[in-house]
């Protein structure tokens, strides 16, 4: 592995561990790898010390950019990337391991719904309960099929 | 200026000087001193701060801080660039001939662009967590004191990508006003799709 896939890792290992231990002291049982609060807790400390003595093992890791290093802007977007990653693969895997989770109807909105659901169901659930985000879409495909309908008139046989 | 350069030097020198004194603080410093630890270490604290709060009055606030973060540190590396075109201020190294932990840099020494990104990181926080952003604007200042000592910046240097960091939020805070309802319709959108 070069710097940078090893940079990746890092980010990405370490996002999954910052994911467990936030969503154990906000009560965001949807998003426990493990059901309980403590062993996640515990899960995520390992994962974010492991990371990082892993990475740093043999030092700061001082290279320069134009020797084999990582620019800032780059570090920017593999911190994006690995944190996106994690975020992706604790939402689909908490949302598998924690697939019996139903929420009661008075749920509130947001990351509040993972404290009984699980990610997938919460936003299906939103998806499908409130429509309002389609009806600009819905709005346009109707504009579209009238001006397509208007054009083609006169073409169509029947 | 002259005088104020000749004292930057000379405090520069004095700390620099420490270098192979005790091995073990040495070592300590090149890990500090790395281009990954410090920034990966607030990175990952204000993804914490996104997720980890009951208290949604809490989480709102510290959800706004991150946001206001982020961009912040993005004016503030827009300043350090257009700083640089105007400006350079070579490397203490090239001036002086210098024990050195780090490897030698080749861009404008003035203003520290690390120091402004964890600067800058640390002052969305405290906006919106003064505990929180204060113990970040510690890991700045001790990312910035390691940065002198392993040779690559001068105080000053040190100073004025901190003052860069806290600019930007400055004008992150006024642009994200200023686009108002924007941020908070983004908040509703990440709320709605179950991220904040």
């Amino acid at each position: 592995m070069n710097l940078g896939q090893e940079y990746l890792l890092l980010t990405f290992v370490g996002c999954c561990g910052v994911l467990q231990l936030a969503a154990a002291f906000s009560g965001l049982k949807g998003m426990l790898i493990a059901g309980d609060r403590r062993f996640s807790i515990v899960v995520g400390a390992l994962l974010v010390a492991g990371a990082l003595i892993w990475f740093f093992w043999e030092g700061g890791r001082n290279l320069p950019d134009t020797g084999g290093g990582i620019a800032g802007a780059s570090q920017f977007y593999f911190f994006m990337l690995g944190g996106f990653l994690a975020l992706l693969t604790t939402f689909l895997f908490t949302s598998l391991t924690n697939v019996s989770r139903k929420p009661s109807d008075d749920t509130p909105e947001g990351l509040p719904t993972l404290k009984e659901t699980t990610y997938l169901y919460a936003l299906a659930r939103n998806l499908i309960r409130d429509t309002s985000y389609l009806h600009p879409v819905m709005r346009n495909v109707k504009a579209v099929w009238k001006l397509f309908h208007r054009l083609t008139r006169k073409f169509s046989s029947g | 200026m002259e005088a104020v350069s000749q004292v930057d030097s000379e405090v520069f020198l004095w700390i620099n000087g420490w270098v192979g004194t005790w091995a073990t603080f040495d070592r300590m410093i090149q890990w500090l001193v790395s281009d990954y630890l410090v920034p990966v270490a607030c990175s990952l604290t204000l993804l914490g701060l996104w997720f980890g709060w009951r208290n949604e009055e809490m989480r709102e606030r510290h959800q706004r801080g991150v946001i206001l973060a982020g961009v912040g540190v993005g004016i503030g590396a827009a300043m350090v660039k257009a700083s640089n075109i105007f400006f350079f201020r070579p490397r203490p190294f090239d001036a002086f001939d210098i024990e050195m932990l780090f490897y030698p840099p080749t861009d404008s020494s003035f203003p520290a662009n690390p120091v402004a990104v964890v600067a800058g990181m640390a002052m969305g926080v405290w906006m919106a967590d003064k505990r929180i952003g204060g113990a970040m604007f510690a890991a700045a200042f001790i990312y910035g004191f390691s940065r002198v000592y392993a040779g690559v910046f001068y105080p000053l240097d040190v100073l004025g990508g901190a003052l860069v960091g806290v600019a930007g939020v400055g004008l992150a805070y006024l642009f994200l006003r200023r686009i108002e309802p924007l941020p908070t319709m983004a908040l509703k959108l990440a709320r709605f799709l179950c991220v904040a």
